[in-house]
């Protein structure tokens, strides 16, 4: 990571480039703050400690297109960690009692031609010579008792997982997507695409910020040789409301007069020194506050300095390596604060 | 073809990779000799509270940051330097302490101005050469040094104009990538100092100064360490400008800049320390902010009000056809380096000047003095029962006042008239009551006539709006169309609408407090 492969600790299967659709073309392929960027959405959110608050301070020379690059950060690692959390056989059979599943199935006639269910696991036993485990549904409510019974064969029609399925459509056009999302994250589960779970809240004042974004787009090149480059607009891949192609919304974006209620996503994205100031009505687990070196004047570093003596001296848990030092440009601090 | 955001960005982040900041130090012995006797001045005067001295410590440091920051030749009229040593010798006069300094001050100057050769501006036209010899096109000087005017500013650059980007505001410095920024003099005053040293807007930035003026580079704006961890880019070591303070410079430097704007504000808050606090609520009383403009002059502006603000159209950093409704700011939020829309000749406020035109025309010239005039009678009320008085009777009558520091606005052209009318009539009432009768009717029957009355004038305020809309916009488009470049002021004529002058005027500085002023002193332009 010294040598300014920020990205290398992710463990891409392919690298990624970013650039627009103006400068066709045009690759930032050696601009190490693109991947720094990158890296501290990775970074974030594969890091949790229970029962606190990461906070990641960052000073960066320009502002514009820096959330975006955070937040793909934290779409790659959220791809990797869903594809972490699908069950093995083994796994089924080592889970405590009363663990709770999520299934999803195939139904021909359903509107999204699937049907999602949610259980907890329950006994082990024997049936017809082979070991079953049983898991009691409780959604959906007309199934709610019911036994689902779970065995080697039939995993892959079940698909269980710790975490929820949510289907809104058809995957009939996400083709592109879900091509770059595949060499991005090999065998993802194409359920990531029909989650409504929030991967970030960005808060942002700036009303350029979507046309900024709609201008990115992401190149990812398979190590693999035989393999097609694909390339994808980076506001698909973030799922945001109003640039992407998608029914669901993935990334949030608010300016900050507009929070007020939890949005339950797992990682805010603080842009400028005025969404900065709402900071305490934000409930996400990881916070990053983004400015820009000269925004960092004698109104806002109070309320930094203020924010950073209530964290702890140690960053709690195991966060992995981090860097030794960051691209020219960018300053970063980082800390934990026990949750409430 | 526009850089996208992205490109744009890229290119600061390689900046603040590759940044090396150069300064080229003139030495010059007659300026240093000047600097040293104005520092023997302050000495001498130091600590004196006399509005007369602070006056003449201005105009002391005036005159020595002139003739260091000029790029012109020392005899230039610009400089004005005899009336600034006059206005200095003037003030001196009355000081014991200094008197007999003048005719030594006087020969400094004087030496310089019979020898006019200024070495700044040549090392600045030779490093201007020598950039475009080695292709080097985006080039920037800053030409706001200051936070407020300077006798002698702006310079005839020998046709090299049309190749650099004068920065006059931090918004043009923020909005462009350069190859290469010139700073001519130290920047300690400068508003957008700490974003020409880090916002990495070039890889390639030249500071030319004099030996006198004291080098000052702002500090790298950095985040709190935090408790567990901080990381930082690698250092370069040797590739930012050092400071070279000297305690005394840097400690009279500063006093004279918070000397400056403390007889600023004094001036510009008028009436108000002669107020016993009593009698405060019986003058109308608004918070504004102290403007400064690039031509000499400043103003009070009350914070509520919203100004025209076109300076993103005239400093080219957005498109001119975008302009299709005013631009509107808060005075809260106005910076150094914005242009502004200001009536600059002709009396009161031009939107009722062109509605009485209007008015005219259709025959009912007495209309808005008939309709308003018990906003003498409020005045006068006000002025003899004050704001609490007031607000109680109509209270007593139903009426919530909230804030009865209100009422002054409706004595004013800015409101109207109340917001109902069964309020209007009562304060009739109170008038009258009080002894304020507006003619022989009834008080219901007058305010009622009047309430009407100003109905009709609310519309055709209305109508010169519009005209002067259409005709303020068209004149602006035409001046952003022709690339018409605005330092300091033009004066804008408004094709069909005969009220008075309007003026586009650049800011310098605004003042960082708002302060309470009475009414009378906003609004109105004041030379330094």
């Amino acid at each position: 990571m010294d040598d300014g492969d920020y990205l290398a600790s992710a463990g891409l299967p392919c690298t990624i480039e970013v650039g627009t659709v103006a400068e066709g073309g045009r690759w930032a392929t050696t601009a190490t703050w693109v991947g720094f960027l990158i890296w501290t959405g990775w970074w974030l959110r594969r890091y949790s400690a229970p029962n606190h608050r990461i906070v990641m301070m960052l000073s960066v020379a320009a502002r514009p297109c820096c959330s975006p690059l955070i937040a793909l950060g934290s779409v790659l690692e959220s791809l990797a960690a869903t594809e972490r959390v699908r069950i093995s056989w083994e796994e089924v059979l080592r889970l405590p009692h009363d663990t709770e599943i999520h299934l999803l199935r195939d139904v021909k006639g359903a509107a999204s031609g699937k049907v999602r269910a949610r259980g907890k696991l329950a006994e082990i036993r024997s049936l017809q010579d082979q070991v079953v485990r049983e898991v009691i549904l409780e959604e959906p409510a007309k199934f709610a008792g019911a036994k689902q019974l779970l065995f080697p064969r039939n995993l892959d029609a079940v698909r269980p997982s710790l975490v929820p399925y949510v289907v809104t459509g058809r995957p009939t056009d996400t083709l592109d997507l879900s091509r770059a999302l595949e060499h991005l994250c090999p065998g993802f589960p194409q359920a990531w695409l029909f989650s409504r779970e929030l991967e970030a809240l960005i808060v942002t004042e700036r009303s350029s910020w979507a046309r900024h974004l709609d201008d990115l787009q992401l190149k990812v090149t398979p190590r693999d040789r035989s393999q097609q480059v694909r390339h994808t607009k980076l506001s698909d891949i973030l799922f945001v409301s109003s640039t992407s192609a998608q029914s669901s919304v993935r990334t949030a974006v608010m300016p900050p007069t507009s929070i007020g209620q939890s949005t339950g996503a797992p990682l805010a994205i603080l842009d400028g020194p005025r969404s900065i100031e709402v900071w305490e009505s934000i409930e996400a687990p990881r916070l990053v506050f983004l400015l820009e070196a000269c925004e960092l004047d004698d109104l806002i570093l109070p309320k930094l300095r203020r924010i950073a003596s209530f964290g702890d001296r140690e960053l709690p848990g195991k966060h992995g390596p981090l860097p030794r030092a960051t691209p020219p440009g960018i300053e970063m601090t980082i800390f934990s604060l026990r949750s409430a | 073809m526009t850089s996208s955001a992205f490109a744009v960005s890229n290119a600061i982040f390689s900046n603040a990779e590759r940044v090396a900041e150069h300064e080229d130090v003139i030495i010059f012995p007659p300026l240093l000799e000047l600097r040293k006797e104005a520092g023997q001045w302050w000495g001498l005067i130091q600590g004196a509270e006399d509005p007369g001295i602070a006056d003449l410590r201005s105009l002391l440091w005036r005159l020595l940051l002139s003739l260091q920051l000029t790029l012109r030749p020392f005899d230039h009229p610009a400089l004005v330097l005899t009336d600034q040593l006059e206005g200095i010798r003037h003030l001196a006069g009355q000081v014991p302490e200094v008197r007999e300094r003048v005719p030594k001050l006087d020969s400094l100057v004087l030496h310089l101005y019979s020898n006019p050769h200024n070495p700044k501006r040549d090392r600045l036209l030779g490093l201007l050469q020598e950039l475009f010899a080695e292709g080097i096109v985006r080039v920037g000087i800053v030409t706001a040094l200051t936070r407020w005017p300077l006798p002698g500013s702006g310079a005839d650059l020998e046709g090299r104009e049309q190749f650099v980007v004068p920065i006059p505001s931090r918004s043009v410095l923020m909005s462009r990538i350069f190859d290469c920024i010139i700073v001519p003099g130290a920047s300690r005053y400068c508003p957008f100092q700490t974003e020409i040293f880090n916002a990495s807007r070039t890889a390639d930035l030249r500071v030319i100064r004099f030996d006198s003026e004291t080098a000052h580079r702002p500090r790298r704006p950095a985040l709190p360490r935090g408790p567990s961890m901080n990381v930082q880019p690698p250092t370069k070591p040797g590739r930012d400008l050092q400071n070279q303070d000297s305690p005394d410079t840097s400690i009279l430097d500063t006093q004279i800049d918070a000397g400056f704007w403390t007889a600023l504000r004094r001036a510009s808050r008028g009436l108000e320390e002669h107020v016993e606090p009593e009698f405060r609520d019986r003058q109308h009383l608004v918070r504004a902010r102290l403007v400064l403009f690039a031509n000499g002059y400043w103003m009070n502006l009350r914070e509520d009000q919203k100004v025209i603000e076109i300076s993103q159209w005239v400093d080219g950093l957005e498109e001119p056809q975008s302009l299709r409704r005013f631009p509107r700011r808060q005075v809260s939020e106005l910076q150094e380096g914005h242009l502004i829309v200001l009536r600059t000749m002709g009396s009161g406020d031009y939107l009722l000047d062109v509605a009485d035109g209007l008015l005219k025309a259709h025959g009912l010239a007495d209309l808005r003095r008939s309709s308003t005039d018990w906003k003498a009678a409020l005045e006068m009320a006000l002025r003899q029962h004050g704001t609490g008085g007031m607000a109680r009777r109509l209270r007593s009558l139903g009426h919530p006042v909230n804030s009865s520091s209100y009422l002054w606005t409706w004595t004013t052209n800015h409101v109207m008239r109340p917001e109902s009318q069964n309020l209007f009539v009562d304060l009739v009432r109170v008038l009258s009551s009080l002894g304020y009768s507006l003619d022989n009717l009834d008080p219901e029957e007058a305010a009622i006539e009047r309430w009407v009355g100003m109905g009709q004038v609310i519309r055709y305020h209305y109508k010169a709006g519009a005209v002067i809309r259409r005709s303020l916009l068209k004149r602006l488009r035409s001046l952003i169309a022709a690339g018409c470049h605005i330092d300091t002021e033009y004066q804008l004529a408004l094709e069909g609408v005969a009220a008075g002058e309007m003026s586009v005027l650049r800011i310098a500085a605004v003042d960082t407090e708002s302060a309470l002023v009475p009414y009378a002193t906003t609004g109105t332009l004041r030379q330094l």
